[in-house]
Parts: structure tokens; sequence; C-alpha cells
């Protein structure tokens, strides 16, 4: 009996044994089996990363980061091309326009054989659509149509803009908000399709999924009317939402990604080195400034705004947060704009001065508190503000660091209760004019859509529609006017400008077709492919 | 053998962690007056020093703003135990009251005190303080505040179950029969003998409640500029870690051992409390 006991233990060993060996060998057949996808990319696909998504996706409204998507997703009649020295037209959906003498008559040609994403035709018909559906919305950068009275049919590849004052319209064309060309048929479109992601036009992509903050998938448009005859163009582009620029630095580094966006500047000369990964900076329009809250206690005293603006020490920023990436602000348009001119003089660094200014204004406060908001995904913002921090609290000021997304400040700082006193802010323009600085950011706007300064002026109103109407035919007297309001913003201090930026483009060195077009913050995925 | 070693009366296992966290305090507290960069604890900003790696000159390095790391760091203690107490004393101060009536008077008022603590510990660990914080706006207080609210039943649970336990001993019976109040024998008898279980647990939890409140502060809840935190040093260098990683090693490593040396002490004071009987 005891011996039966013993042999049945020893089978029962011996099998536990057996499964225990059998199973150790398939797991390390399974491990080795298994292959790493985390580095294998989808063939053919361009991952783009950036830092935050899109918010609306109707072309006749979005003003903000939709620039990427939309941009390769719609075309515009023409564009301008301000890569060389001097900015030239090139034709989009317009093969080509003329002007009528007095500036009022703008008729273009249309390119014919092209065909919308959901199958429509382009046509005369569809631009009239756009302009008036556009100006109707009074959303976004709808403002540009505002000089546009009528658009004639004159048959279904020429259309006549009928304007009221002379404007430069090739301008107003190009425009990289507001002018995008789309499907009549956007009309049956529910509002919640618009909402959840909406693509009706001729661009060389379109949309195939979104996922809210996750990712954009484009896919290339077979019928598009340039056709595909770029060798390794790609027929897929992922746009990738990660909030964490350390992330974004490890997926380039690691090519998980062919393009990151926001990259803190400091940390560009680390990237330099990495194989595979290439740092070039472009050309660009864009610019770095604080808009100080006229409305709101304690900015809305004068004394207050133009002592923070005399303790912002710009040349330290300049110098050790942008590096090469900037260049000093000469006012509040990039130098390199066209028309654009400086005001007299910017409000320097000066800390004795700032506390005279403080002492001169009338608070009730001895040690009044400001709020400033900032993106919190951009490391300048944030260094930017320990550095206004520290001087402001040199004169007797406390600042409220609140960093945040850019959708969440800047809703907050749309309605004075929840405003900031200060909000950093870049602006790239819709279309290449001063203007559209002066318009978009300082012009009266009841409610406010990027005057956060919630600022109003009706001097300086009338002098933007001055400026404006002068550019066609008189660019002169309207640099002059662009000068004198700057002048007055100074005076007014709405705004603190800290830097002109170029553009650091970071993305994988087998990419090749990147060229830097200062008009359009965005990357044309169209123009590129994969070497090797 | 290791903890049965005693200095100044104290069991080994807590007097080395002990010492840590009253160093900490101490440094914490004369480091404005003896670092040369005391400036930096008011915010002052050095761009020209910045991203500067461990040296003599800096013991922990600079961050993006060239403000010394070691300074900061130290500092920051100041802040984060001063969390970690406020959290447990408030926790306390809630949980402890509710949990010794519960446990005393049973019946409907248990009942109703042990369902709003079910309540509260429905949610997961560090939703309740983020919703709360998020409600009440991101500062240190407020952290202080949503930590507490979250982690108070579980000091009700301990009060109530001693409080179960210690009424039906004979001392608490005789103390009855004398015509002691209900009020008098909680205050006399059943709170000081419910606390050693108490200050074990919001030991090991004072250490919990820092990582929690860094964790707050590196999302943007807690603490902001010019504060200094373990969490915010964290979340402001989280950009730089991978080229400059002495940004977040040093805070990271001082709360990792502030929390190890709460666990330790909680640890120490179960066993010389003889909660478990081990050495019985």
């Amino acid at each position: 009996m005891l011996k039966i006991y013993s042999i049945s233990c020893q089978r029962i060993a011996f099998i536990k044994c057996l499964f225990r060996t059998l199973f150790t060998a398939m797991f390390v057949i399974l491990i080795s089996c298994s292959k790493d996808h985390r580095n294998e990319r989808e063939p053919n696909t361009f991952v783009f990363v950036t830092y935050d998504d899109v918010k609306d996706w109707d072309p006749g409204t979005a003003f903000s980061l939709e620039v990427l998507p939309l941009s390769n997703m719609y075309e515009l009649l023409l564009w301008y091309d301000a890569t060389g020295d001097d900015p030239v037209f090139i034709p989009g959906l317009a093969t080509s326009y003329k002007q009528s003498p007095d500036g009022l008559q703008w008729t273009f040609q249309l390119r014919k054989k092209v065909k919308f994403h959901d199958g429509e035709d382009f046509n005369a018909e569809a631009v009239k659509f756009v302009v008036e559906r556009n100006k109707s919305l009074g959303r976004g950068a709808s403002y540009i149509w505002n000089v546009v009275r009528d658009v004639r049919i004159d048959n279904s590849h020429q259309v006549t803009f009928i304007l009221n004052e002379p404007a430069p319209l090739d301008r107003i064309v190009s425009s990289q908000y507001g002018a995008w060309m789309y499907s009549p048929k956007i009309t049956d479109i529910p509002e919640d399709s618009l909402r959840n992601g909406y693509d009706g036009g001729t661009g060389p992509y379109r949309l195939k999924k979104w996922i809210r903050n996750g990712e954009i998938r484009l896919e290339k448009f077979d019928e598009y009317w340039r056709g595909w005859t770029l060798q390794n163009a790609f027929s897929n582009v992922n746009i990738r939402v990660v909030s964490e620029a350390s992330t974004r630095i490890q997926m380039i580094k690691n090519n998980q990604a062919d393009y990151v966006t926001q990259i803190p500047i400091q940390l560009l000369s680390s990237l330099q080195d990495v194989k595979d990964v290439k740092v070039e900076i472009l050309p660009g329009w864009v610019n770095h400034f604080y808009l100080l809250n006229t409305k709101k206690y304690p900015t809305n005293d004068i004394n207050v705004r133009r002592a923070i603006a005399a303790a912002f020490d710009r040349e330290s920023i300049l110098r050790y947060v942008y590096k090469d990436v900037a260049t000093r602000p000469v006012g509040f348009i990039p130098a390199t704009v066209p028309l654009a001119s400086s005001p007299d003089s910017l409000i320097e660094f000066d800390l004795n001065y700032a506390k005279h200014l403080l002492n001169k204004a009338d608070l009730p406060d001895e040690s009044p508190e400001i709020i400033f908001s900032y993106v919190a995904t951009s490391e300048e913002y944030h260094l930017t503000s320990l550095m206004l921090l520290d001087n402001l609290r040199k004169i007797g000021i406390n600042m409220r660091i609140q960093p945040g997304l850019w959708s969440a400040i800047w809703e907050k700082a749309k309605y004075i209760d929840t405003a900031p006193n200060i909000i950093s802010m870049a602006w790239w323009p819709a279309y290449a004019s001063p203007s559209d600085w002066l318009y978009g950011l300082y012009y009266t706007q009841n409610p406010p859509l990027f005057n956060l300064a919630h600022y109003s002026n009706p001097v300086m109103d009338s002098l933007i529609a001055e400026a404006w109407k002068n550019e066609a035919f008189h660019p002169k007297n309207a640099q002059n006017i662009y000068k004198e309001i700057q002048n007055i913003l100074i005076e007014d201090c709405v705004a603190i400008p800290v830097a002109d930026l170029q553009i650091w483009a970071v993305y994988n060195s087998k990419i090749h077709g990147i060229r830097g077009n200062p008009a359009y913050n965005t990357l044309l995925f169209y123009n590129l492919a994969r070497s090797g | 053998m290791f903890s049965s070693i005693n200095i100044f009366g104290l069991k080994r296992s807590i007097f080395l962690p002990g010492l840590f966290i009253f160093a900490l305090i101490v440094a914490s507290l004369l480091i404005p007056g003896l670092s040369p960069y005391s400036e930096d604890i008011r915010g002052a900003v050095h761009f020209e020093e910045s991203n500067l790696s461990p040296s003599f000159s800096h013991y922990f390095g600079t961050d993006a703003a060239g403000r010394d790391i070691f300074t900061l760091t130290v500092r920051a203690a100041l802040t984060s135990l001063g969390i970690g107490f406020g959290v447990v004393i408030l926790a306390m101060f809630i949980g402890t009251p509710l949990g010794l009536i519960a446990g005393m008077k049973g019946k409907w008022i248990d009942e109703i005190i042990m369902r709003i603590v079910d309540g509260f510990l429905a949610f997961p660990p560090l939703v309740l303080p983020l919703i709360i914080t998020s409600a009440l706006g991101p500062s240190i207080n407020n952290i202080v505040i949503g930590i507490a609210i979250s982690w108070f039943p579980w000091y009700v649970r301990i009060a109530r179950s001693q409080a179960i336990v210690l009424k039906n001993q004979d001392y608490v019976l005789a103390s009855r029969s004398f015509g002691g109040s209900s009020t008098h024998i909680i205050l006399k008898h059943i709170l000081p003998n419910s606390l050693p279980p108490i200050i074990v647990q919001a030991s090991i939890d004072a250490g919990y409640a820092i990582l929690v409140a860094a964790g707050l502060s590196f999302i943007g809840l807690g603490a902001h500029p010019p504060q200094v935190e373990w969490g915010l040093m964290i979340t402001q260098a989280r950009a730089h870690f991978l080229d400059q990683w002495w940004t977040v090693t040093f805070p990271g490593l001082f709360i990792f051992m502030t929390v190890i040396s709460f666990n330790l002490i909680g640890d120490g004071l179960r066993e010389t409390l003889n909660l478990n009987n081990r050495e019985e």
C-alpha cells in the first residue's frame, strides 16, 4: 500500500515537472517568436506629432491649430509664395485673375475638372457659395470677406468679385484661414457630423478618421487634380496629439515620428547630433507677445500695464530662452511681413521706471495681484513667466501663474470674470498684411475672439480700416498708418512684444520636400517624400 | 534583531527615518539663511546659469531658469511635509470623532455614518482629491482639504472598530456603572486607548499624502510658483529631464526617501505599540 502511494506520488511529481517544463518551453518559444512592433511603422505613412488638437472642422470658421490638417484637405484660389525676396501669387484653384483699374472688380478664371472629395464639381457656384456662407456665419476669419459686396458668376468657371472699396483681393483669397474652398454640400451635413470631423475639400488628402485629442488620419485623394507623380509620396498621414514635449522628443529620436512641433528651443542643440534627426530653422511670420487686459483690475490702470512692460526683461528672454530661433521685435508685427513698419520705440526694461509707474497708479492694494496665463505646452512661455514673476515681485506686484491648454485658457480669457491680466499669444497671419495682426488682435470685438486684451479704441479702429483701404493702391500711406497705430498701442500699452520667431522644424532626415513659406504656418504633406 | 536595537529608547527602525525627517525639517527651516542661492526660494531666476550639471557650486545642479536645485529641494521639504502633516491631522480630526460616535452609539447612528463613509470609499483613491481640488481651485491648502476629505473614512473605520472593542472592556463598564456620561467615557477611556492604531495609520498616511500631493501638483492642481514643492519641481522640469537628469532626480529622490521614512516609522510604531502582538 505504501509502495503504491509512493509510486503515485512520484508520477504526480513527474507530471508536474513535465507540465512546468512544457509551459516554460512554450513561454520561451512565444517570447522569441514575438516581434517588437513599437518601432514598426505603417508603410508609406507620414507621422506628424503636434501638441494640441483640432477644435473646429468647419472650413468656414476654423481659425486656430486647424490650419495643419485643413490646409492639406482644402485649397485656395491662389497661394502666396513668400519664400523669395519678392513674394508672388501662385495659381491654386484659380488659373489666372485680373482687376479693374479702380480695383473694385476682380475676375478669376477657375480651374476645370476639379472635384471635391464628396464627388461634387468645383465651379463658380461653389466659390460664390463659400464667400456668402463664410460672410453669413460671421465667425473665425470671415472678416476677410467684409470688403466683398457681391460675387458674380460670369460662367461656370469664371467669377467676378465686386468690392465695396479697393482692397488687395489677391491677398484675401490666398488667406490661410477663411478662404478655403469647400463643397456646397456642407449644408446637408448635420451639425453633429461637422463637430465630429468633416471633409469637403479639393486638396490632396482627405479625412479618414479622427480620434479626439488622439489622432487625425488623412489618406490621399486619388482624384486629386495635380495627380500623384512624386516618387515615394505619402499615401497616408497620421497627425498625433502628444502634449508632453519630452515624449515628442523621444518619438523623433526613436523614429516613431517624422516631424515634431513645439520642441523647447533650449533643447534643440541636444537634437543636432542625433542620428536621423534634422533640425532646420525656416523663415516664419510668427511672433510671440503678451496681451495685457485693459478692462480687468489692476491692469485696467494704464500705469500698471506700463509698469509690467517696463519690468519685462526682453533681452534676457531672447538671449537665453529663444536663442537663435528668434529676433528682437521692432513692433507688434514681424519685421519681414510686407508693409510692416515699427513704432517709434518699445517700452524698455527698467525696474526703477517700473516702480515709479506703479507708484503713479492709483491702486487700493499695496501689493496688487495679477494673473498670468500661458499655454502650458510651451517651455518658452513657462520660462518667461518665471522671469516676469521675479521682476514683478521686486516692484511689489504679486503674480499668480495659471498655465493651461490653449483651448482652455482662450475660452476663459474671452470673459472678463475669468480672464487673466496677462495672456501669452502666438500669432501667424490669415493673410500677408500688418492689418491681420491689428484687426485680429486690437480691433474692437464684442464678444472678443482674439482681442483678449479687451481693448477698444474707435480712433484705432478707423485707422486700421483706413490702412487696409490704402494697401492696394497707396502702400506707402498704409505703412505710415500702421506705424501710427502701433504708436497708439505702445501709448496705451496693450501688449508686450517679445520675439519675432522663425520656424524650428525638427524632422526625420530621410524626409525631403520640407520648405518654409512664412505666409502659411503649416506643412504641405503633398510635397513630401521619404528617401531610401 | 535589527528592530530590537534601541537608541534613546526608540527602536532603530523608527530612529533612523525619524532622524531623516527631523533633519529635513531643520534643514528646510535653515536653508534660507545658509544657502547663497536663497533668493531662488522667492522666485529669482538666473538664465545665464541654466541647466548646469551638479558641481561643488550647485550640489544638485540648476534648472532651466538657473535656480539652484539643492536649495529648492531642501526648502520644498517644508511645503511637502506641511502637506503630509496637514492631511493626516485634518483627516484624524474629521474621522476619529465620527468613528468613536459610530462605535459607541451603534444602531442607526452607526448605520448613517458608515454608509456615508462607504460612499467616500467607493471612489478610486486619486479621483476624489482630484475632483475636490479642481472644484476648489489649485492651491496647497485645497490639496490638503481634498486629500483629507477623501482619506478621513479610514480613520472613521479604525476609531469605530476600536470603540466597539473597548466599550465592552471592564474598565469602561465600571466607569459607566459609576454614572460616567458617554462624553466622559469617550474622552477619558475610549479615545486614549484608540489612539495607537490611529497614530500608526497617520504616520504611514503622511508619506502617501506627500506622494498624492506631488502627483496633484504635477498635473497643475497644487502648488504654483514661486512656491516650492517637489511635485511642482518635477512638473516644471519634465520637458528637460531627458537631457538634464538632475532636474527631476533629486526632488524625486527626496519624495521617495520621505515616503519610505514615514512607512518605516509607521511599521516601527506598530511594533513598538505591540499592535500585532509580534513580540509577546
